[in-house]
Order: structure tokens, then C-alpha cells, then sequence
């Protein structure tokens, strides 16, 4: 399919750790598969250690992924080909940093940082690389261009140093960018600025994002498609609107439950504080040890994502093709 | 009485008023939440009223009444006695506020022996208690900090602000740092925790929502000053400056049919440069004239207050 850029199949991380003079194997990524189209733009949705971002850095090829299984397709080939043009995987897949004022250098102006990759890239100098700048900036609308251009990032606010460092991701003409929690360090008042451009550059530049977040509702607000991950697996996947509104795996309905609702106070009683709890097992459902609905099965068989409705997947027992509806909810 | 009476407090680094003429007070019990975005003071009023500010800031006027008494010309040595027993801090991360080379009791029992000495027994029982109250097994009393995870940690500074019962306790952004669903667990953690020991408490953080659902009032700062406050119940329903209905439409109901990235647009204006005039008009689209020429006093009647000339104008205009 020409229209996939990006297409993970069966990845898995393993990392290895020694506890007590033993090897223990720690999966970060287990069995991930997800297809971005082109100018689509896909959420990756977990909290803290479920992989997110060691997905990114697997993409975008700081790490590489468990040798023996699964495969990371960017446009059409494999990622171990890429490894021996690496300078142009990179200028096809930029990133952009959670937190902006670590991601620029304190010393440098606005015009050094965008001016980069156009030199490394692009191989412009002079007046060329002036006008491309220019042109870019304009893009992320930090204007007026030439007094943005020359300021440092100390004389710019939080929401002005992450168009930058969209700008500088911009600045090769990329075909994906990754960008991990891009908005989650800034104010709630200027979090839709940066949204609005990300959705803009997305039609305009054509470019396609993997957003990273542990935030559903950004995730909704941006991305086509959301994938939940949890401890490494997917638990479910498919059309931003539809996993939101209609979510089926426990664990997606517990980090909808975990967002405030001032607007229903009710909904904070029902929320149980012993799914908090975790056990670590590696048999069976990763989610089971915190899910309100586990059943005997769940500790036999890890579900695989399956197929529920047109547009989403689930991984979860209680969805198996057997019953097709939740088993006891 | 209240228990945390500010009145008119101002505070500073050289010249920039990062705090601006703030009244508030507290009552027993009571949960007051501070909200605002990066920058518009809410750690620095923090900060000021448990005598925490570290120069260059410094408090240039006002008074911080506790219990009646004036906390701003204490000296540090006044201030040890009540610090902990009747004043408790929460930082943003628990995580960096543990001592990294002591077990988690050693912290605890470090805090009794200083403020409450106790026998070792009793010590061991309390510190027991407390890390029940948190949830955490008291069998991570013998861990060291390296081995909890930030929420955990995060709980362990929440029990040791409340081991020795105190009065009031600050929580500056105590849940910014960590996942949803742990932030949530926190949250009622302390509504649990407020029901049984009743102390006050000033709960600062950026996140309305939250703030919104742990506080019994709200109190709004915008570029140093409190531009509204009410009773939570009321600010929900019925904002009345126009920044807090612009952050609360920043907040969509993540389920609703159709949904939408709402910001404000603009910056807060620079605090080293304050011109007459309500801070918020440049952003603030129903401003008028007035707005732009004349700072708007900070009206207060019973537990509420507002700084906007717009109020009272909407009735006469809905007249």
C-alpha cells in the first residue's frame, strides 16, 4: 500500500538487566503493529513505562528493535536498509522534543537552529539558506520572521520555543515527524496553538506525525488514529473519535476515568483506587493484575488485537470472537 | 476564625512584583485551590505564605496572619516551631524531596525527633499508620526512595507533611509531575485524607481540573494577582472574569460529539513591565476602553472576589 509511510509489524524491545547476578529480560515493546498513513497524523496513548517512547526511538532509530522478530517498514523498506543510508532516514524523520526549553541551545539563535539542517540536509548557504529560513518561520508563524529569527531562546516564551523546534524538525522537508508529548510542558491556553499548527503543517506540508502522549484528550483533539499501549503492548487501537467515545478495553476506560470531570463529580466515586496496583507476570493479559473485569482466562491467555466493529481494534478477552460483547461488565 | 488570613500582600524579586497586593483567607477545613499558568505567581504567593521564599524574593508588604498572628516579621527560629507542626509543605516532586541516602523511615523518624520527640516504638508505630494512610505497604518503610516509583514517592511526601497532624499544608503542583491515573489516586487519597484530619490546605497547581476537584474554592491568579475567586461549585457554573471562562473552555469534555482545541491567544503580559491597566485585556475579548487605562480593583464580599470592571456593567447592560 502506497499510502502507508510507516508500518510497524510484530516489534518487540527487549532490554537486559542484571538483578541479584542474574539476566532478567525487561520487554519495553512486545509485539507492536500499526500502520501510519500519509498525512495522517497517530496517537501513541499510555502512561509512564508502557513503551510509548521507546517506540519512538526505535522509529526514529536510536535504538534498534529485537533482531529476531518483527519488522519497522518506512516507506516500503525495512529499517535495517536504512541503516546504511542513515543521513537520509534522518532527513525524512525528524522529532520534536517533550520539553522545549532543553531542546534548543541556550547560545545559538533561532536562525542557527532552523539554519542547520539546511546546511546539513539541503547543502544551502548564503541567501538561499536566508530565504528558506524565512520561509519556515513564516510557516510556524513566528513572525514578525527577522526579529524572531535573531532572538535567542531565553528572550522566547515556552510556546514560541516549541514552534522553533518544530521549525528546526520542519527545516528538512521531513516526511514524518515523531513528536513525544510536544505540548505537555506548556499551558493549557497555549496547548491549542500548537495543536492547530501541527494539524495545519500536517495538511499543508503533508507531513505525517506520531504524536506521543498520555494525554486522551489531546490525542483526540489531533490524531486520525489512537493506539493505547500498555506495559508494552497494544490493548487497543483504531479511529481517534470512535476509541474515545466508545473505548472497550478496561484500560482504556480507566484513563478516561482518570481525567478530571469537574463537569461530573459523580464519576469520582466510581473510581477505584485498587487499580492502581500492579503485579508484575508475564502470563497471560498484561492488564489483568489491575482489571476490574479479570476472569480466570485472562491468566491462561494473553489476548491478541482483534477486529471489534469497523473502526477499532481490542485486545481483551472479553471481547473474544466467541461472545463479540463484553462477557461480564 | 480563619485560619490563614493574607491580607494585601505583595512580594518581589528586586523589581519585579511577581505577587501583587493578594488577600485571602482560609478556613478550618477548608481546601483552597490556586490556580494559573506559568509564571503568574502562584508558587511565589505559595512560597510567601509559609515563609519558604528564597532571596532575591522577598515579601515588600502585607501581612500573612496564621491563627491571628503575623508571620512575616517571625524569625527563622519562631518559624521552627511551627514549621511541620502546624505548617506542612508539598513539593512538585516528592521525588526530589526525599533524602536519596535514608530509608524512608529514617525521613520519618527524622521529622518526629526534631518537632515531637516520641520512643522508638511509638515512632515505628506511626510511621506504620502513616504509609497505611498513603496506601502504600509499611514494608517500603525500610526502602529506600530509589526503590518506589514517583507516585509512591509522591504519597510518601504527602504522609510525611501530615505525620505530625498540622494545621495547614501547602501542595504546590503535588501531582503535576506524574501519570493520569496516579494523579487521580492522589486526588482522592487527600479528599480522604482532609475528611479525617480536617486540616486547611492551599492547593496550587496549573491544572484546573483538578484544582477543580479537589478544592472547596478557587481562587484565579493572572500576572501576580487573584482576578477571581469563589466556591468551586459557582466557578463552574458561573465564571465571572472573562480569563477564567477562556480556561475553562480550555478543558473539553473528552467524550463530547465534537471537539475542538480551544486556547487563549496571546501571552501573559511581561511582570517587569507593568503598565496601567487590567493585565488580562490585551487577551481578553470583551475588554472595553477602561480596560486598557485603569487597573481594576480586586473586590471581595464574603468568601469571593473579583478584579474586572465588565462586573456589575453586565447587569446594567441584561437591565
Amino acid at each position: 500500500m502506497a499510502d502507508v509511510i510507516l508500518s510497524l509489524s510484530q516489534v518487540n524491545k527487549t532490554y537486559v538487566t542484571r538483578k541479584n547476578g542474574r539476566n532478567r529480560n525487561v520487554w519495553a515493546v512486545r509485539n507492536v503493529s500499526f500502520d501510519l498513513k500519509r498525512q495522517h497524523i497517530v496517537a501513541l496513548v499510555g502512561e509512564s513505562g508502557s513503551g510509548k517512547s521507546t517506540i519512538a526511538k526505535l522509529i526514529t532509530g536510536v535504538e534498534r528493535s529485537d533482531a529476531k522478530s518483527g519488522s519497522i517498514l518506512f516507506e516500503q523498506k525495512p529499517l535495517a536498509e536504512w541503516r546504511r543510508h542513515m543521513r537520509e532516514y534522518r532527513r525524512h524523520v525528524q522529532m520534536v522534543f517533550q520539553d522545549p526549553y532543553a531542546a534548543l541551545n541556550p547560545l545559538n539563535p533561532v536562525n542557527y537552529a532552523v539554519g542547520r539542517p539546511l546546511t546539513n540536509y539541503k547543502k544551502l548557504r548564503g541567501q538561499a539558506r536566508e530565504q528558506e529560513i524565512e520561509q519556515i518561520l513564516q510557516q510556524v508563524h513566528l513572525t514578525p520572521v527577522r526579529e524572531f529569527a535573531n532572538k535567542l531562546p531565553f528572550e522566547l516564551s515556552g510556546g514560541q520555543l516549541q514552534r522553533v523546534v518544530i521549525a528546526r524538525a520542519l527545516a528538512s522537508s521531513p516526511k514524518l515527524i515523531v513528536a513525544d508529548e510536544p505540548v505537555s510542558m506548556l499551558d493549557v491556553s497555549i496547548r491549542a496553538e500548537v495543536i492547530g499548527l501541527i494539524d495545519e503543517l500536517r495538511t499543508q506540508a503533508g507531513v505525517s506525525f506520531l504524536y506521543i502522549t498520555h494525554d486522551l484528550i489531546s490525542a483526540r483533539l489531533l490524531a486520525d488514529e489512537i493506539v493505547v499501549l500498555y506495559r508494552g503492548t497494544v490493548v487497543e487501537s483504531g479511529d481517534a473519535k470512535t476509541v474515545v467515545r466508545e473505548a472497550l478495553h478496561p484500560y482504556t476506560q480507566l484513563l478516561l476515568q482518570a481525567i478530571p470531570n469537574p463537569w461530573a463529580p459523580e464519576q469520582d466515586e466510581n473510581f477505584d483506587m485498587s487499580l492502581l496496583e500492579r503485579t508484575g507476570d508475564d502470563t497471560g493479559c498484561v492488564f489483568r493484575s489491575r482489571c476490574p473485569h479479570a476472569m480466570e482466562a485472562c491468566a491462561k491467555t494473553a489476548p491478541t488485537l482483534q477486529p471489534h466493529g469497523e473502526k477499532q481494534q481490542v485486545a481483551c478477552l472479553l471481547y473474544s470472537a466467541e461472545s463479540r460483547e463484553p462477557v461480564n461488565s | 476564625m480563619a485560619v490563614l488570613d493574607v491580607k494585601h500582600l505583595t512580594v518581589g524579586y528586586g523589581k519585579v512584583q511577581a505577587v501583587r497586593d493578594v488577600n485571602l483567607s482560609l478556613e478550618k477545613g477548608e481546601i483552597l485551590g490556586i490556580v494559573g499558568e506559568s509564571g503568574s505567581g502562584k508558587s511565589t504567593l505559595g512560597s510567601a505564605i509559609t515563609k519558604l521564599l528564597r532571596p532575591p524574593g522577598k515579601i515588600l508588604s502585607g501581612e500573612i496572619r496564621f491563627e491571628g498572628e503575623d508571620l512575616v516579621p517571625l524569625t527563622e527560629k519562631q518559624l521552627r516551631h511551627k514549621r511541620w507542626t502546624d505548617i506542612s509543605v508539598v513539593m512538585q516532586s516528592g521525588m526530589n524531596a526525599l533524602n536519596p541516602v535514608a530509608t524512608i523511615r529514617r525521613q520519618f523518624e527524622d521529622v518526629i525527633l526534631v518537632h515531637q520527640p516520641m520512643g522508638k516504638a511509638k515512632m515505628a508505630e506511626r510511621v506504620d499508620e502513616m504509609l497505611q494512610l498513603v496506601n502504600i505497604d509499611p514494608v517500603y518503610a525500610d526502602h529506600y526512595p530509589h526503590e518506589l516509583s514517583g507516585g509512591m514517592k509522591q504519597r510518601v511526601s504527602i504522609a510525611l507533611a501530615l505525620v505530625l497532624d498540622p494545621k495547614l499544608i501547602l501542595f504546590d503542583e503535588p501531582t503535576t509531575a506524574l501519570d493520569v491515573v496516579v494523579q487521580r489516586f492522589i486526588v482522592q487519597n487527600l479528599k480522604m485524607l482532609r475528611r479525617r484530619y480536617n486540616f486547611s490546605a492551599l492547593f496550587i497547581s496549573h491544572d484546573l481540573g483538578t484544582v477543580l476537584e479537589i478544592a472547596d474554592r478557587v481562587a484565579v491568579m493572572y500576572a501576580g494577582q487573584i482576578v477571581e475567586m469563589q466556591t468551586t461549585r459557582n466557578l463552574l457554573r458561573h465564571p465571572k472574569h472573562p480569563y477564567t471562562e477562556a480556561l475553562l473552555r480550555c478543558f473539553p469534555d473528552p467524550r463530547a460529539e465534537i471537539i475542538e482545541a480551544v486556547g487563549i491567544p496571546g501571552t501573559p503580559p511581561d511582570l517587569a513591565d507593568i503598565t496601567p491597566g487590567c493585565p488580562f485585556a490585551p487577551r481578553c475579548t470583551r475588554s472595553i476602553s477602561t480596560c486598557f487605562s485603569e487597573t481594576p480593583a480586586y473586590v471581595m464580599e464574603k468568601d469571593t472576589g473579583l478584579a474586572c470592571h465588565l462586573a456589575g456593567r453586565e447587569a446594567e447592560v441584561q437591565a
